[in-house]
């Protein structure tokens, strides 16, 4: 495309610019004079008529030439040429200034004419050749033929009976000295401004002006009437090379018969002036038209060609580079596509082994921790464990309730920092290894720093974050120690509470072991709360604002059971689309019991017989028993216990129910079974209904085949001295 | 070293001092028996067992303190009982026989 622009450019309206300097334009004044000068001496040398008057005036043609391209500033050029041809064959100063006026007058207004209809000297357009046609020579060269005439007839140059055949001699003059000289003279610059011919074309411009040359030269020299035969050729220069072809020819052939008219021979010969004029200007007028016409008709057409072939090609270029830019996008979505269906393939593997992990984690995490809570008398305990619901987070929390000698409970919650099966199988260690040091030494410093070592031990490379709380339900104290865990919460009637001390920073993360422990009193119906930070992290809250929200919460809940409770927090604390951690919770209330009567229902094992009297002996003091009845009311009631473990179920599995009640300053204990005693063995050297006859005041035994029921009564004194 | 008692030994001026804190039941009565087993030094002319310490104590623990004043006297060594008058298995002792066969006594002294 950017290639083509000449064929645009060419189109525009083409004007040499003479610098704005005044010597060069002198110069071309002085040049365009001294050409206007010669073409005179030209047109007298061929006058038909007086020496003034002749067929074919080229210095009318020279002066429009000039003006069109050197622009209207030439014509003093052209006046002052015309001055000097005119003086010396006018009658006088004035009939040559006058006809000098004429002279430079009417090409001056061609040009003005040209210019205003839009003439371009290109000459390719068939509107063109019209114009220089009838504007620019028939019409314009109307005013130089009558100042002249006028000025002849004025200075009696003429007689007034010649007046119409020296104007008709004269316009024709100058009209066919334009036709025959403009054109060529406008068709040199292009030569320059247009594209450069190849070799091949002058050569057929050469041959072409040669043949006219030699073609009207032998018709104008003989007597057979076929100057026509030049259109023709002329035909051939229009048609192969326009303006610059046909120009040339067509002055070299109107150049040639007028010479030949003036001479009188061939054709002309023997005419009369008015057949010899009609048929030489008419020749030399078909000869322009022609020429003109049919060169501006085939540029015309040429450039339609052009633009088509261009606007084809564009087209065509267009379309390759649509089409290329098409493949392209086609190549790069079908790439895309491949790429994306390669990924979601690689996604859905990772995904489905992400799944299985996370399940495997998930059953892992469940089976390790413990299925159901110990069943401690007197203490309420409930937990719950729910796993992350995104990917991998599942694995590292956990929790645990140990009784421990003594009635103690060892309550534990912990985080092994990382998710997945590694972080499960660390936090599996931990949890067996916390049950083994608290069997050893349940007091939370020795616990600590038993972890403190193992963890430094394993290969667990992430940080460890435990609580451990250790209650003792006889004193109803906890004392704990805390390895970077959240604080355990506190629910009683004092209020809701995070309880802070013994606090070190997390299991793994110090060489040093430096473990304290704080104490708390945990009252019955108070709620001792565990958690992992799974509760109390959330996605735009910080660690502060997620324990400030548990903390309200748990407030607004107040005294409920534990499940109730638990339930709550996890329904309303976690996000609820999915949970971004693990969440473990595990909660411990010593149930009050003073005020209502005892019930337990224990299985018949020896193991429960410690659980069983340590809840009694509570019962007993938060009713305000005294401590001597209630150690040997307790002592009545284990005899009882121990009776029903050794006698009644004998190797299958039983349970026994103990109940006590005040009335009337009364401990009223039941013991029940629903068992088919055997006989006695002598192992407690047959003293236990001997104890429990002396330490009760009554005693009652109901024997059946559904049990055996034992009720035993002893007065009680009020107050907790010893 | 049991679940619920745990049993020391010291000797002071010639006495072979037991001491059993805690809780003795069905569950750990052999063991606390062999405990003392182990301790009481054959050589003592005087064992003390001190229940001082010891919060509960069932039939089967007053059983295991019959066998072993029966096994002491075989030896022709004397065993007493340390059990303070406000204990809360004095009374339970005193309900059984053993008062009348091992002498009690309210403190070490």
């Amino acid at each position: 495309m950017a290639g083509r622009g000449g064929a645009s450019s060419t189109s525009r309206a083409l004007r040499l610019r003479l610098p704005a300097d005044l010597g060069r334009t002198a110069a071309a004044v002085v040049l365009v004079g001294a050409a206007y000068y010669l073409g005179a001496r030209l047109g007298l040398s061929l006058s038909l008529v007086e020496r003034n008057v002749t067929p074919l005036w080229p210095p009318s043609g020279i002066a429009l030439a000039a003006f069109l391209v050197f622009g209207r500033s030439m014509w003093p050029g052209v006046a002052c040429a015309a001055l000097a041809v005119n003086l010396p064959i006018s009658t006088g100063p004035v009939p040559a200034l006058l006809t000098a006026l004429g002279n430079t007058v009417a090409p001056l207004v061609a040009a003005i004419v040209l210019e205003r209809v839009g003439f371009r000297r290109q000459l390719d357009r068939r509107r063109d050749a019209l114009a220089i046609v009838f504007l620019g020579a028939l019409a314009s060269m109307t005013i130089s033929a009558t100042i002249g005439t006028i000025t002849l007839i004025s200075s009696k140059a003429i007689g007034t009976d010649e007046l119409a055949g020296a104007w008709a001699v004269w316009w024709t003059g100058d009209a066919m000295g334009v036709l025959a000289v403009a054109p060529f003279l406008l068709c040199i610059p292009l030569f320059r401004e247009l594209e450069p011919w190849p070799a091949a074309r002058w050569l057929e411009a050469g041959v072409i002006l040669v043949l006219t040359t030699v073609l009207v030269a032998w018709t104008a020299y003989t007597d057979l009437p076929l100057l026509f035969l030049a259109l023709p050729l002329l035909g051939w220069a229009s048609w192969r090379l326009q303006l610059r072809g046909a120009a040339p020819a067509a002055l070299m052939a109107t150049l040639i018969a007028t010479w030949s008219a003036t001479r009188e021979l061939g054709p002309f010969a023997g005419e009369s002036l008015l057949a010899q004029m009609l048929t030489l200007q008419a020749f030399n007028a078909t000869v322009a038209l022609t020429s003109f016409f049919l060169a501006a008709l085939v540029t015309e057409r040429m450039r339609l060609t052009r633009a088509l072939m261009s606007a084809a090609a564009e087209l065509e270029e267009r379309v390759e580079s649509r089409t290329a830019e098409l493949s392209a996008t086609s190549d790069r979505l079908r790439r895309e596509i491949h790429q994306r269906y390669e990924t979601e393939q690689q996604l859905s593997l990772e995904e489905a082994r992400t799944r299985r992990e996370h399940h495997i984690a998930e059953t892992l995490q469940r089976n390790l921790l413990p299925d159901h809570m110990p069943a401690i008398p007197g203490v309420a305990v409930a937990a719950r464990y729910v796993p992350a619901t995104a990917d991998l987070h599942v694995g590292g929390d956990w929790y645990d309730v140990i009784p421990l000698r003594g009635g103690l409970i060892a309550l534990v919650i912990g985080d092994v920092a990382g998710h997945g099966l590694q972080a499960a199988a660390a936090m599996a260690q931990l949890r067996m290894a916390v049950r083994a040091y608290a069997v050893h030494d349940p007091s939370p410093v020795a616990v600590m720093n038993g972890l403190h070592e193992l963890v430094r031990e394993l290969p667990v490379a992430e940080m460890v974050t435990v609580l451990y709380v250790l209650y003792d339900p006889d004193t109803g104290t906890i004392r704990f120690t805390n390895a970077g865990h959240p604080p355990a919460l506190m629910i009683d009637d004092g209020g809701t509470r995070y309880l802070e001390g013994g606090l070190a920073p997390p299991l793994g993360v110090l060489a040093q072991r430096d473990y304290a422990e704080a104490t708390q009193q945990l009252r019955p119906g108070a709620t001792l709360l565990l958690y992992t930070d799974g509760l109390v992290e959330k996605r735009r809250l910080s660690i502060q604002d997620g324990l400030d929200r548990l903390l309200a919460e748990a407030s607004g809940i107040g005294r409920a059971d534990l499940d109730a409770l638990c339930d709550r927090l996890l329904s309303v604390l976690p996000e609820h689309d999915e949970v971004a951690d693990d969440i473990a919770l595990v909660a411990l209330q010593p149930l009050v019991l003073a005020g209502t009567p005892l019930s337990l229902d224990v299985p018949a094992d020896a193991h429960m017989l410690f659980q069983v009297r340590h809840a009694l002996r509570r019962w007993l003091r938060e009713s305000g028993v005294n401590a001597r009845d209630a150690g040997e009311i307790a002592i009545a009631c284990g005899e009882a216990c121990s009776n029903v473990v050794r006698h009644a179920y004998g190797a299958s599995p039983g349970d026994i129910q103990v109940e006590a009640r005040l009335v009337d300053g009364a401990v009223e204990l039941t013991v029940r079974d629903h068992g088919r005693w055997r006989s006695p063995a002598n192992r407690g050297g047959g003293w236990g209904l001997k104890l429990i006859r002396g330490l009760m005041d009554s005693v009652d035994v109901d024997s059946g085949p559904q049990g055996t029921t034992m009720v035993m009564r002893r007065n009680v004194a009020a107050g907790n001295e010893p | 070293m049991t679940a619920y008692a745990e049993v020391d030994a010291w000797t002071s001026q010639g006495v072979q001092v037991v001491r059993i804190s805690g809780e003795v039941d069905l569950t750990n009565a052999i063991e606390v028996r062999d405990a003392i087993s182990n301790v009481a030094s054959a050589d003592a002319t005087v064992i003390v067992v001190d229940l001082s310490e010891t919060t509960y104590l069932d039939s089967s623990g007053i059983a295991i303190l019959f066998r072993l004043a029966e096994r002491i006297s075989q030896r022709r060594q004397q065993l007493r009982i340390v059990v303070p008058a406000n204990s809360p298995v004095r009374t339970a002792l005193e309900l059984t026989d053993l008062p009348q066969t091992i002498p009690v006594q309210h403190t070490l002294d």
